[in-house]
């Protein structure tokens, strides 16, 4: 019970951001094992077919990559990484296996867990361990609240929710790249991926971003709008609108926000010249930071807001959006 | 020439009698079946409840049915044009089945009597002659309002003319023949006999040909009737009596016991519909671009239900099969009944009484029922509302902190009064609105008046979740307010939204008796336009500051149309010294909705121009400074138009609470509430 | 085509307070509305519209107490054939794979093609259910999906990757699919609906009747054990920045910055 397992995530050719949470949420643990009991290594695991390059980036910041190569899995395969993860873990018994909390690992780490009869853990923001004992802090009602829990067993697995760490630092001397045998008997029957669909292919799916940058009425006039898309694009957010512009036809109905149109969970929305009427504000509930842009200052958006500021949106904004830009080339 | 023995020779010139005989009993037999047919269409709508004023139904009937009041109105030509027609094809209907009592059964056409009779005729026959032309002159050519002529129209027009043209050259070809002594009783008959060439003696043969065609069209037109909208002669009063009184309140009990997807009066009204179009004209929705059209709808439920119950569902075993499976959510394209916003513009224009309105809400019952066609903002805010008795927010918690920043007693913290101010869920949740409730709370405390709002015990009075057809929830949220008003022994409200005050008013106490709520105390709800006009009236409110302004008012459907309060709102602005008050081009019970009733408020316009902004621009034209309304919906709706539409430098939007408040308190004690 | 649909109820978190209870593993319930979860509720709908295409039978099934019969009718009255409800003191306390196990146990005893839940539920949000169960019924899974079509024995599932990516692929029937939200327009429910089917039997099962011992299922048998749940402490809210146009500019792009937006 040594080892800290980290099961690197790619896909089309790219290593994932979340591996690197990953990484470095697995060397504190492995920082941590070897504080309290002398031993603690990190290992990172890479499965796919051609993924030296994977193995050499991610040899920076681990004790050992272990690498598996196999055709089945050159696309990502629950059922052939499962197999092929399940293969390692009783073969290394590592003291946690680290996944993350995607897409590919909501599909994956269950039916792995369940088939190694381990301890899973998922979407956790921090993990922990104290005297062999492995905690972890997840979200429960929908972020509202936080539960901690302990991994019973001694088979764990966990899937880290993407953000949560710092970026690891990589190391002065790499690790080293082990390469496996496959564990796979050959192609997986029942289960077969076909390919990769871009859905946000012609219409914007305002939804989806973390930044919604949304304009309304205020704007007064359509060959005002890139104003406002100026700035969005400066904190590289989507634009979006309330009713009144879409109803004037000066944006799509894919871009409102509002009863009617789309409801948005965004990390930032900033609206700018929207008063706020009920049937717009009811649709940011969910967005994590409101920030407003009005002239007025009874309209009603402030009142949701987090940050507001009472001014021109026409002054306001290329200020604004000037000192976003003044930021990010500063870093 | 012996005045005495004047009379008709029936059948002169006319072989093979028998043969017309024939011909006459099967257009009759024609006729009949096809009036079974219709007649049994609509026994398959449900059996309402009995009417309660049968005279006021039957005074209804002379007044919207003998005399085309309805008709009239709006559009004198086309009352004279209608009226013409009908009286006089009901006279040479009459004056048909004399002759063939006279001729048949009981010879009594002599002298006077006939000659009386024949000149009758002689006069119905140009009056009819003389509606069918104007009729056609305003359909084909001068095109009076937009119209939707199909293929009936115009058969039924051809064949009045030639029935009628026909007619008059009979007589005056059977007058010139004959010539009798005494022929100055039918003075059309001898105009067209003076007309004819009486050189000839060809009047006879023309006679003989010309007299089989007017039969054969007349008997046409007798089987026509059950088969085309000339039916209105007999479903249009049927309908006007049976809706003179709003529909019955139908509980969830009481429909799961029901077979079909309207009531009877409702089957009636679809045969009743003559696609006069004055219901689509007047539609706001329909203005603005929506594809609603109240007539195109009531005309699709016909269809539907002459499909669904028709000769061929009942013969045919595959129409049969596919009418079996055929459900009235299916028959309507483009979700047309959720544009409705139960303005009742359709309902006032309807000259034969029908409710596309309430056919619309019917549909609706059905849909939620079945649930796949329910749009999905209308279903977000309907379970919404079902989890939080309120259509706006989950919590409530910030409403109730609002009410409680009112500072006015709280029913729900234990104060007492004698009237419960029912703020409404868009008062307490709309930045705008919330003004409304504060003035109309200044003008409650200046007056004196004992009153006390709910607090966090003021649910959703439910209004639109009716209007959408949820009946279910409705009568889970009448069951729950009534316990509510019950607790604190509540009875007298007022409240300034139309639509809580209407549904209180109108669909509460006929609930509240069917659902046998226990303990439900009988409820006096009253809008505050009633409410202030009384406390003026009563001395209670003294005006201390002018308003010099000009203002429109803008009739909220929900006190106009569906309540008659017209004049109490008028009562109130000229009682504000210096108000001026102007009326736009429609007003009272031709207003024009704001498009917030019926559930609108939840469903996005696809139209060329919101109806509010419609509306806007109307108000503007007026060049009144305020454009003053009664309704939260209205006030949401056109305060947002008349930015959107260019006029917020001109015109502002108030409601007519806030003008009060203006005029009756000091600005620093307004400020205060 | 037999379906069988897990569901759940679970608060509405929208506007929801957590408030913890004092045994700091629950929630106080009082004041909450519940209702199906989210995520099931277009499992649901998915499933009847399968059933409507293609026929067959839907069952719904639903580990909880007494109340979650509500979200049975609910599935009964958007077109489910049968309710099962598994209800029993023994599951109290269970992680996903305790849960799993129960339902799986249940599933077990009919023959079944589809089995669909919810991508996750809104309470304890493990995203974990569907892909264990499929794991103890050793069939295949596919989560997170947001398109559905089944030609024959084999299911051709759209899954939603990040950023607007998605994978397609076919899965061999019988198998599992957890729903994501958006794969469908969920039907309104009226009351009129669930009146309809308010006495339609719903099947209680309890762990005996599973064959199921105490241990195997609830806290027992659970791989993770709650130790505390607690509230993060909340944000302060609203702030008008006050000064020049630039002195709030910059205001703002301080906040950006410190939430790491401009990296």
């Amino acid at each position: 019970m040594k080892e800290i397992l980290v099961l690197a995530e790619h896909r089309k050719g790219e290593l994932r951001d979340i591996t690197l949470d990953l990484l470095a949420r697995g060397q504190q643990l492995a920082d941590k094992l070897r504080a309290q009991q002398a031993e603690g290594e990190l290992t990172a695991v890479v499965l796919g077919q051609d993924v030296g390059t994977f193995a050499d980036t991610l040899s920076s910041y681990a004790d050992r990559v272990l690498v598996v190569e196999e055709e089945a899995m050159r696309a990502f395969n629950s059922d052939a990484y499962q197999e092929a993860l399940a293969h390692l873990i009783k073969q290394r018994r590592p003291a946690i296996t680290l996944i993350g909390h995607t897409a590919f690992g909501i599909d994956l780490a269950p039916a792995l867990a369940t088939s190694l009869d381990a301890a899973l853990a998922t979407d956790c923001i921090e993990v922990d361990v104290e005297g062999g004992a492995f905690t972890a802090v997840r979200p429960a009602y929908g972020g509202k609240a936080r539960m901690s829990v302990l991994l019973r067993g001694d088979v764990r697995i966990a899937t880290i929710q993407s953000g949560s760490a710092p970026s690891p630092s990589p190391r002065a001397t790499r690790g080293e790249i082990v390469s496996i045998d496959s564990p796979l008997a050959g192609e997986i029957a029942y289960k077969k991926f076909l390919e990769y669909a871009d859905t946000s292919a012609g219409e914007i799916d305002i939804t989806q971003s973390d930044i919604v940058v949304a304009v309304g009425r205020g704007i007064g006039d359509p060959k005002n709008i890139p104003i406002v898309e100026d700035l969005a694009s400066a904190l590289g957010g989507v634009l979006a609108c309330s009713r009144p512009v879409v109803d004037k036809k000066w944006l799509p109905k894919a871009r409102q926000v509002g009863i009617s149109g789309k409801t948005v969970q965004p990390k930032l929305y900033l609206a700018v010249g929207i008063s706020g009427a009920f049937q717009h504000v009811s649709a940011i509930k969910g967005a994590n930071m409101v920030v407003a842009i009005n002239k007025d200052p009874k309209a009603p958006i402030f009142r949701v807001a987090d940050y507001g500021i009472v001014g021109d949106l026409f002054t306001v904004v290329p200020a604004l959006r000037e000192k976003i830009l003044k930021a990010k080339s500063g870093k | 020439m012996d005045l005495e023995h004047v009379t008709r020779q029936v059948f002169w010139n006319v072989s093979l009698v028998w043969f017309f005989y024939t011909l006459s009993a099967l257009a009759v037999l024609a006729f009949a079946t096809g009036a079974y047919r219709n007649v049994s269409i609509w026994l398959k709508g449900w059996t309402g409840e009995r009417l309660k004023n049968v005279s006021q139904s039957l005074s209804r009937v002379l007044t919207d049915g003998a005399l085309n009041r309805k008709i009239f109105r709006g559009d004198f030509a086309a009352g004279i044009m209608h009226l013409c027609i009908m009286w006089g094809f009901i006279v040479l209907f009459i004056g048909t089945v004399l002759l063939t009592i006279h001729n048949d059964i009981v010879p009594f056409l002599f002298g006077y009597t006939y000659l009386i009779y024949s000149f009758v005729l002689d006069i119905a026959g140009v009056v009819m002659l003389t509606g069918v032309v104007l009729a056609l002159v305003r359909r084909y050519v001068v095109k009076a309002r937009p119209m939707h002529s199909l293929l009936d129209d115009g058969v039924i027009l051809a064949l009045l003319v030639v029935i009628g043209i026909t007619g008059f050259t009979l007589e005056g070809l059977r007058l010139e023949a004959l010539k009798p002594a005494v022929d100055d009783w039918s003075p059309i008959g001898a105009l067209f006999a003076r007309f004819l060439d009486s050189g000839l003696g060809g009047a006879k043969a023309w006679h003989g040909s010309l007299w089989w065609l007017h039969a054969a069209l007349s008997l046409a037109l007798v089987v026509y009737i059950p088969l085309s909208k000339l039916f209105h002669m007999f479903a249009a009063p049927a309908n006007i009596y049976l809706s003179a009184e709003e529909p019955a309140v139908v509980t969830l009990e009481e429909r799961e016991k029901l077979v079909g997807d309207f009531n009877q009066a409702q089957m009636v009204s679809l045969d009743a519909c003559t696609k006069c179009n004055r219901c689509e004209n007047a539609c706001p929705s329909r203005a603005s671009g929506e594809p609603l059209s109240p007539r195109g709808f009531v005309l699709n439920m016909k269809g539907y239900a002459k499909e669904k119950y028709g000769f061929r569902a009942r013969f045919d075993a595959r129409a049969k099969e596919a009418a079996a499976a055929s459900q009235v959510g299916d028959a309507i394209e483009d979700d047309a009944g959720w544009w409705c916003t139960t303005c009742r513009a359709c309902v006032e224009q309807c000259p034969v009484s029908i409710s596309p309105m309430d056919v619309i809400r019917e549909t609706r019952v059905s849909m939620m029922a079945e649930g796949r066609k329910v749009p999905p903002t209308i279903r977000d805010m309907l379970r919404t509302m079902s989890k939080y008795n309120n259509p706006w927010e989950s919590g409530g918690s910030k409403r109730a902190a609002w009410r409680k920043n009112l500072e006015a007693k709280d029913f729900s913290q234990g104060d007492e009064a004698e009237v419960c101010y029912w703020i409404s869920c868009v008062a307490s949740g709309d930045v705008r609105n919330q003004e409304v409730a504060k003035a109309f709370i200044s003008i409650l405390r200046h007056a004196g008046v004992s009153f006390a709002h709910l607090g966090k015990e003021e649910g959703c009075c439910g209004e639109f979740v009716k209007r959408l057809g949820e009946d279910g929830l409705f009568e889970a949220i009448v069951e729950g307010n009534f316990g509510v008003f019950a607790d604190f022994g509540i009875s007298k409200m007022v409240t300034t939204s139309p639509h809580c005050y209407h549904t209180m008013k109108r669909d509460y106490p006929p609930l509240r008796d069917k659902l046998r709520i226990e303990n439900a105390p009988q409820l006096e709800p009253k809008h505050h336009t009633e409410f202030i006009a009384e406390l003026i009236a009563g001395g209670k409110l003294t005006f201390s500051r002018r308003v010099e302004k000009r203002v429109t008012f803008h009739d909220p459907c929900y006190i106009g149309r569906h309540d008659g309060l017209y004049e109490q709102p008028r009562q109130i602005l000229r009682a504000i010294p210096g108000v001026e008050v102007v009326e736009m081009e429609r007003s009272r019970e031709n207003s024009f909705c704001c498009g917030g009733g019926g559930g609108r408020m939840w469903l996005e316009s696809t139209g060329d121009e919101r109806m509010a902004e419609l509306r806007a621009r109307e108000a503007a034209k007026t060049k009144a400074d305020i454009l003053v309304t009664a309704c939260p919906f209205c006030m949401s709706n056109l305060h947002d138009a008349v930015k959107t539409a260019g006029f917020a430098d001109v015109m502002e939007v108030k409601d007519i609470a806030e003008l009060v408040a203006e005029a009756v308190v000091s600005a620093t004690a307004y400020e205060e509430v | 085509m037999n379906i069988v649909v897990c569901v759940k109820r679970v608060p509405d978190l929208a506007e929801a307070e957590i408030v913890v209870d004092r045994s700091e593993k629950g929630i106080e319930t009082e004041d909450l509305v519940f209702d199906i979860n989210e995520w099931d509720n277009y499992a649901v709908e998915e499933a009847v519209l399968l059933k409507e295409s293609i026929g067959g039978t839907v069952t719904a099934i639903s580990l909880g107490e007494e109340d979650s019969e509500e979200v049975l009718r609910r599935g009964l009255a958007v077109g489910a054939d049968n309710a099962i409800l598994l209800n029993d003191r023994a599951f109290d306390g269970g992680d996903a794979f305790a849960t799993a196990k129960a339902l799986a146990a249940a599933i077990e005893r009919n023959p079944f093609d589809l089995i669909l839940t919810g991508a996750q539920a809104a309470d304890d949000g493990y995203a974990q259910v569907g892909a264990t169960l499929a794991e103890m019924l050793g069939i295949p899974h596919a989560t997170l999906v947001t398109g559905l079509e089944i030609d024959g024995n084999v299911a051709r599932v759209h899954r939603e990757l990040e950023a607007g990516l998605e994978e397609i692929l076919d899965v061999r029937l019988p198998a599992v699919l957890t729903i994501q939200t958006g794969i469908n327009e969920p039907r309104y429910v009226s009351i009129a609906g669930i009146r309809r089917v308010a006495r339609r039997e719903i099947e209680v099962l309890g762990a005996k009747d599973l064959g199921l011992s105490g241990d195997e299922v609830g806290a027992a048998g659970s791989r993770l054990e709650m130790q505390r749940l607690f509230v993060p402490p909340a944000t302060q809210k609203g702030e008008i920045l006050e000064g020049s146009v630039d002195v709030t500019t910059e205001k703002l792009v301080s906040i950006f910055a410190s939430k790491g937006w401009l990296a």
